[in-house]
C-alpha cells in the first residue's frame, strides 16, 4: 500500500513539473545588448528571467563566447538580437546551441533605418554614387526608435507566453509614456533655443536616431566604427571639415581616446560633451533611462553654451 | 651532366615528357578548381537567409523620406499602441482630438522637434479600420508631403487590403500602415489607397518585404465566408 501511494506521489510530481505553464517554468529570455535588458525586464516584471548573454563589459563587436556563455545560452527559450551587426557573436551561439530550439526575437523588424555612408560626411554634399550603403544598428540609442522595439518586444514575447500578453502590452505601453515624458521635456528645453547656432560633430555615428528625433543633425562623424582609431590624416581631414563647417560641439564617448579630443579641440575650438553608448556595466531596469536622459541633458547643454 | 648522358648500370633515368607535364598542371588546376567550389558550397550552406526582398508596385523603401520625414514616419508607427489601447478604452477608434488630448506623438506636437511641427490630423472611421490624415496646410512648402496612419482590424469581416500580415491571425489582431502621396494638404482619398496613387512606406526590414507576407485579397473568415 505504502509503496502505491509512493509511486502515486512520483508519478504526480513528475506530471505537475513536466506540464507547460507550471509555477517553475518561467520563460527565459536572453538578450545581447543592455537595452534590451531594460526593455525586457520592464515589460515582463517577474513573468520571465532576462538573461544577459554575454557579461556586462564584453564589446558586443569583438566578444568571442566562452563555454559558460554557451551552456547558459543552451537553457533560453527565446533571444533578443539586434540583426543589424551590432552582436554578430550571437550567431555562432546560436548555431552551437541548434538554434532551432531559441527563438529569436528581432526588435528592429519593420523599423525606419538610417543609411551608414561610409566616409562620406553630412557636408560634403558629394551624394552616394560609389560609396558602400549599409543600415546603422544604433537603433537601440533613440526613445521614438525604442518605444517601437519595445511594442514589438511585448507582442513577441507575448506570443510566446499569451496568458501574459496582455500584461506585457500594458507593461509596454506604461514604460513608453515614460520615456516619451523623458523625450518631451528634452524637446521642450531644446525649443526655447535656437538650434541653428548649434553644429554638432560625434566620434561616431551611432547617435544619428538619436539627434534625428531630436531634429539636430550631426555634420561629421570622426570615428565611423567602434575599436577603428582615426588615421592622422583622417583626424587632420576631420579637423579640416570641422573648420569648414563651423562646427561647435564635438560629441565623445566615454571611452573615447582624449588624445584625440584634445587635439581636435585644440585645433578647432569646438566645445568636447560626452555621449553614453548605453553599454557597459552592471545590467539594470533603469540603465537605458537613465543613460538616454544623459545623453539628452548632454545635447540640451551644447544648444544652451552655443546661444 | 655525365650522368644523365651516361647512367649507370644502377641509376635509372627517366625523361619527363611535354605530355606529361601538361597532364600534371591539367591536375593541379583541377583540384584548385574542386577546392574553389567546394568552397563556394560551403559558404552557400551556412551563407545565412536569402535577403531576397519583394516590394510591389505601391511600396516604397523608407529611404524616400527625408531625415525629418522618417522621425514623423516613426513616430506615426510609435503611436499604433495607444490607438489600439484606446480603441478598446472607448469602444470606438480614437479621435486624433483624443490622441492629443493623451499626449500621444504625432498627434501632439509636443514630442517632434519644431520642424516637424504644423500638420493637421483628421480620422477617417472606417469601421473596421481608421485612417489618420496629416495635410500640411502651408501648400507652398515643396517638400512636405501628406502622410495616413492606417490602423486595420485584422479580425473583423471586411477591412481594407493590401495589408501586412493575415486576416483572423490569432497572434495579430491588428495591421499598421503608413502612406504618403508627395504633396503637402492632399485631399483624403478614402479606401483604396494603391489606386488612388499613394504610395505604402516600409522600413528596409520590413516584414511585408517577405514573399507571402502581404495579404492583397481577403482571407476566409472562422466562420466559413469570405
Amino acid at each position: 500500500m505504502k509503496s502505491r501511494v509512493l509511486l502515486l506521489i512520483v508519478v504526480a510530481l513528475t506530471v505537475m513539473i513536466a506540464a507547460p505553464g507550471f509555477a517553475a517554468d518561467k520563460l527565459r529570455i536572453g538578450v545581447t545588448l543592455h537595452p534590451y535588458y531594460s526593455w525586457v525586464g520592464n515589460i515582463v516584471g517577474d513573468t520571465a528571467e532576462v538573461v544577459p548573454v554575454v557579461p556586462p563589459e564584453a564589446d558586443p563587436h569583438s566578444y568571442q563566447p566562452r563555454p559558460q556563455d554557451l551552456a547558459r545560452f543552451a537553457k533560453l527559450d527565446a533571444v533578443v538580437v539586434n540583426g543589424l551587426g551590432h552582436d554578430e557573436f550571437i550567431r555562432s551561439m546560436l548555431k552551437a546551441a541548434d538554434d532551432k530550439n531559441i527563438k529569436q526575437i528581432n526588435p528592429n523588424q519593420g523599423l525606419p533605418l538610417i543609411p551608414v555612408f561610409r566616409k562620406v560626411y553630412a557636408f560634403e554634399n558629394n551624394g552616394n554614387a560609389g560609396t558602400k550603403v549599409s543600415y546603422n544598428s544604433h537603433t537601440y540609442i533613440a526613445i521614438t526608435g525604442a518605444i517601437q522595439q519595445i511594442n514589438t518586444l511585448a507582442r513577441e514575447l507575448g506570443k510566446l507566453r499569451p496568458e501574459h500578453a496582455e500584461l506585457y502590452r500594458k507593461n509596454a505601453r506604461k514604460y513608453a509614456k515614460k520615456l516619451r515624458l523623458m523625450l518631451g521635456d528634452a524637446l521642450d528645453k531644446i525649443n526655447e533655443l535656437d538650434s541653428g547656432k548649434l553644429k554638432i560633430a560625434t566620434v561616431h555615428d551611432g547617435y544619428a536616431y538619436l539627434l534625428q528625433e531630436l531634429g539636430v543633425e550631426a555634420s561629421a562623424v570622426i570615428q565611423p566604427r567602434h575599436g577603428i582609431e582615426p588615421s592622422a590624416k583622417q583626424l587632420q581631414d576631420t579637423i579640416n571639415q570641422i573648420k569648414e563647417a563651423g562646427v561647435t560641439a564635438l560629441f565623445t564617448e566615454m571611452d573615447f581616446q582624449k588624445k584625440y579630443v584634445k587635439i581636435i579641440y585644440e585645433e578647432t575650438g569646438c566645445r568636447v560633451y560626452q555621449f553614453t553608448h548605453v553599454s557597459g556595466g552592471p545590467y539594470n531596469l533603469n540603465k537605458f533611462e537613465a543613460d538616454m536622459q544623459k545623453n539628452l541633458d548632454a545635447i540640451v547643454q551644447a544648444m544652451r553654451d552655443a546661444q | 651532366m655525365a650522368a644523365a648522358t651516361a647512367p649507370s648500370a644502377d641509376l635509372k633515368v627517366k625523361i619527363v615528357e611535354p605530355l606529361a607535364s601538361r597532364r600534371e598542371t591539367f591536375f593541379v588546376l583541377a583540384a584548385i578548381c574542386v577546392i574553389v567550389l567546394l568552397m563556394a558550397l560551403r559558404f552557400a550552406a551556412v551563407g545565412g537567409d536569402d535577403k531576397t526582398q519583394y516590394i510591389r508596385p505601391y511600396q516604397r523603401l523608407d529611404s524616400i523620406l527625408s531625415g525629418k520625414q522618417r522621425t514623423l514616419y516613426q513616430s506615426m508607427l510609435a503611436s499604433t499602441e495607444d490607438v489600439i489601447e484606446l480603441r478598446e478604452r472607448e469602444g470606438q477608434w480614437p479621435e486624433a482630438a483624443l490622441l492629443e488630448i493623451e499626449t500621444v506623438p504625432p498627434f501632439d506636437e509636443k514630442f517632434l522637434p519644431p520642424s516637424l511641427r504644423g500638420l493637421t490630423w483628421t480620422e477617417h472611421d472606417g469601421n473596421s479600420w481608421v485612417d489618420y490624415i496629416g495635410q500640411d496646410p502651408n501648400q507652398d512648402d515643396q517638400e512636405n508631403i501628406t502622410y495616413i496612419l492606417r490602423v486595420i482590424d485584422l479580425h473583423a469581416e471586411y477591412h481594407p487590403h493590401p495589408h501586412p500580415g493575415l486576416d483572423y491571425d490569432p497572434n495579430q489582431k491588428v495591421a499598421v500602415q503608413v502612406w504618403v502621396f508627395p504633396q503637402p494638404a492632399r485631399p483624403y482619398p478614402g479606401e483604396r489607397l494603391p489606386e488612388a496613387g499613394w504610395w505604402w512606406v516600409v522600413g528596409p526590414n520590413d516584414p511585408s518585404l517577405s514573399p507571402d507576407a502581404v495579404q492583397t485579397t481577403p482571407g476566409p473568415s472562422p466562420n466559413g465566408g469570405t
